[in-house]
């Protein structure tokens, strides 16, 4: 199929939703139709054009939807309950058929991003509380990876936990992107990493001894904030 | 010419493509995809889906059929309610029946749709 690139400039609206607060130029993937001899939007290129927009409005998108459910093990009609949303809503928010409005993403986001709790919603939904489990390693890998993906998401950054040989230090891997916003992001998490000693790719020199291992942790909360925390063990 | 129903059966096809939460089956015009960004309240696409389906399953919704050489299949164009405001819409049926491509939804140029506008061309004449 015949494909092209072409920038459309998602309309960003105000808080009150009334007008254009400004426009976020992406660039997008139009497809040749031989029947109809038409370039068309597809579902891949209006999905980059809504992921865009929710971002902007600050909106979680589909896949953080998902990932915070799984997060505390919930069903999505659970999660439907405990936002008192429906099961129906949060599974559409979920899919992506829907997005919620600014109003209903609030609570949520702020769960996301940790600002309140758990079980602060649980009681208000007269629940009882969630025993926090310890994070493990793997489970805070998981979750830096699932954070950066889903922030980072439509940049197709591409961000491994790779661990050369005879060190376990991570590497930020290469790139894809190449819109500005997408270099923005690439910047961010370059900056995070840089903030801990580590560049995007490790000098040998630099590397850190054998016997060392590096734990990519998250001492708060990962989701909080872009910023990696490393910290230094023992093997 | 008239505002003319818009055919049951064409209406039915369109509504169970837009039902179908199948993203695969709806396309959009580039030209008419950044129209309808462009207006304050247009954020979603699955919004204007649905207020395409809320129109077409009125009881007797009219609108004009569009007579192209191309793109083949059948197109319709109408006016219909978004959000509590007039907005024209114009959708092709695909000739697979299986597929509809979207032209327009966005607020209306014109006072008249198309078949309108050439019925008073004809009576000036």
């Amino acid at each position: 199929m015949k494909t092209k690139e072409e920038i459309f400039e998602v309309s960003i609206p105000t808080v009150e939703g009334d007008a254009i607060a400004y426009k976020v130029p992406v660039k997008i993937q139009l497809e040749w139709d031989d029947e109809i001899k038409q370039w068309l939007i597809g579902p891949e290129a209006n999905k980059l054009i809504e992921d865009t927009k929710a971002r902007h409005l600050g909106l979680l998108l589909p896949a953080q939807f998902k990932e915070l459910r799984e997060r505390y093990g919930f069903s999505q009609k659970e999660m439907g309950e405990l936002f008192q949303v429906g099961e129906k809503s949060w599974t559409r928010w979920e899919t992506g058929k829907h997005r919620p409005s600014r109003s209903s993403n609030l609570p949520i986001r702020a769960l996301y991003d940790g600002e309140i709790s758990i079980n602060y919603l649980l009681k208000q939904a007269g629940k009882p509380p969630m025993k926090t489990a310890e994070p493990t390693v793997e489970s805070v890998e998981t979750h830096l990876h699932n954070w950066l993906q889903t922030v980072l998401g439509s940049c197709h950054l591409t961000v491994d936990m790779v661990y050369p040989e005879n060190t376990v230090k991570p590497v930020l891997m290469e790139s894809k992107a190449e819109t500005d916003e997408n270099e923005f992001h690439l910047q961010l998490a370059k900056l995070a990493f840089e903030e801990h000693g580590m560049t995007g790719v490790q000098e040998a020199e630099a590397m850190p001894k054998p016997s060392q291992r590096f734990i990519i942790a998250a001492p708060t909360h990962v989701y909080k904030q872009p910023r990696l925390c490393t910290q230094p063990t023992e093997a | 010419m008239a505002q003319q129903e818009i055919p049951l059966e064409w209406r039915k096809t369109v509504c169970a493509i837009l039902a179908s939460d199948d993203e695969r089956l709806i396309w959009w015009e580039p030209t008419g995809r950044k129209r309808y960004d462009a207006i304050p309240g247009c954020d979603w696409t699955y919004e204007a889906h649905e207020a395409f389906r809320n129109y077409l399953s009125l009881p007797n919704p009219t609108g004009c059929h569009k007579v192209m050489d191309e793109p083949p299949g059948e197109t319709y164009d109408f006016f219909f309610q978004f959000k509590g405001r007039k907005f024209y819409g114009k959708i092709l049926l695909r000739t697979d029946r299986k597929r509809i491509v979207i032209f327009s939804a966005h607020l209306p140029e014109w006072e008249k749709l198309s078949c309108e506008m050439e019925d008073d061309k004809g009576k000036r004449k």
